[in-house]
């Protein structure tokens, strides 16, 4: 059963035409077992809705192919990498036809142990908008909760749209 | 069956309408339709699953264009709804035929 306190709602936060989303999550598992389940590409397949390539370490680069045809190409510099604590990369896209003026964001894990499991700080700052960032998170962090726990996962479209109409539909004001 | 199901959604039979116009790169369809990121992804992932759209990368863009395996999918089970009329319709006619003997014999 998921932990019924993480069907909270993320906080999208707005100030200086950009977003952060920030998500909190208790995890069933030591925080060693989560950076495991984010880091290693097998282990991230299982969960996300894509395939990951990682070159681990500080100054390393982590890129996430996902979407039909791996539309969606992320990729960044690793900026922080303290296993099993912290784990911080640049999570962007460069301009195509999804996203023609691309994106650019910073994506940060921090893991906390505690008596039973891990407390997770998801944040994820420099939005330029939140067309569907806020959904899609809630929903990864269903699904990584749901893997830890080998539990069915939820299917990512189903529950996407189930979220959506929580959170709300921001784009930044052209500068 | 799996082609009348992805064209039930509103939405993506109006994106595979676009496609059916002319082939489409991603931004196209992005542009038609103010849709989140993920929601034109799942969209034109259903459309490929059920043959109707197929995809071709040129570069960094993807092309999306009609694929006729789908379209001869429907096109089969029409026939086959056809081939069921025709036949009710034979019989039918069968059924009109025995009763008019029937009434001839009997007046005779």
């Amino acid at each position: 059963m998921p932990n019924e306190t993480n069907d909270h709602a993320g906080r999208v936060d707005i100030e200086d035409n950009e977003a952060t989303l920030t998500f909190t999550r208790f995890l069933n598992h030591a925080p060693e077992r989560v950076w495991e389940a984010l880091t290693s590409p097998q282990e991230f397949s299982a969960w996300y809705t894509g395939r990951s390539v990682i070159d681990p370490g500080e100054g390393g680069s982590f890129e996430i192919f996902t979407g039909e045809g791996e539309m969606f190409h992320w990729k960044g510099e690793i900026l922080v990498w303290q296993p099993p604590t912290l784990f911080e990369y640049e999570h962007n896209i460069e301009p195509c036809d999804a996203f023609p003026s691309g994106v650019e964001t910073v994506v940060r894990w921090a893991l906390e142990a505690q008596a039973q499991g891990t407390h997770l700080t998801f944040t994820q700052t420099r939005l330029k908008s939140n067309f569907g960032f806020a959904p899609a998170t809630h929903v990864f962090l269903e699904r990584l909760e749901s893997h830890l726990d080998k539990q069915p996962l939820p299917d990512f479209w189903q529950r996407f749209q189930a979220v959506a109409k929580r959170y709300p539909v921001w784009r930044a004001k052209a500068e | 069956m799996n082609t009348f199901a992805a064209l039930a959604d509103p939405t993506r039979l109006r994106i595979f309408e676009l496609i059916a116009e002319g082939e489409k790169t991603v931004g196209e369809i992005v542009d038609q339709f103010s849709f989140t990121p993920p929601t034109i992804s799942q969209h034109l992932k259903v459309l490929k699953q059920a043959n109707l759209v197929k995809v071709r990368a040129e570069g960094q863009r993807r092309i999306y264009t009609m694929d006729e395996a789908g379209l001869q999918e429907l096109e089969m089970w029409l026939n086959q709804q056809r081939l069921h009329w025709h036949r009710q319709l034979d019989s039918l006619e069968n059924y009109l035929n025995e009763t008019a003997k029937t009434k001839r014999s009997k007046g005779a």
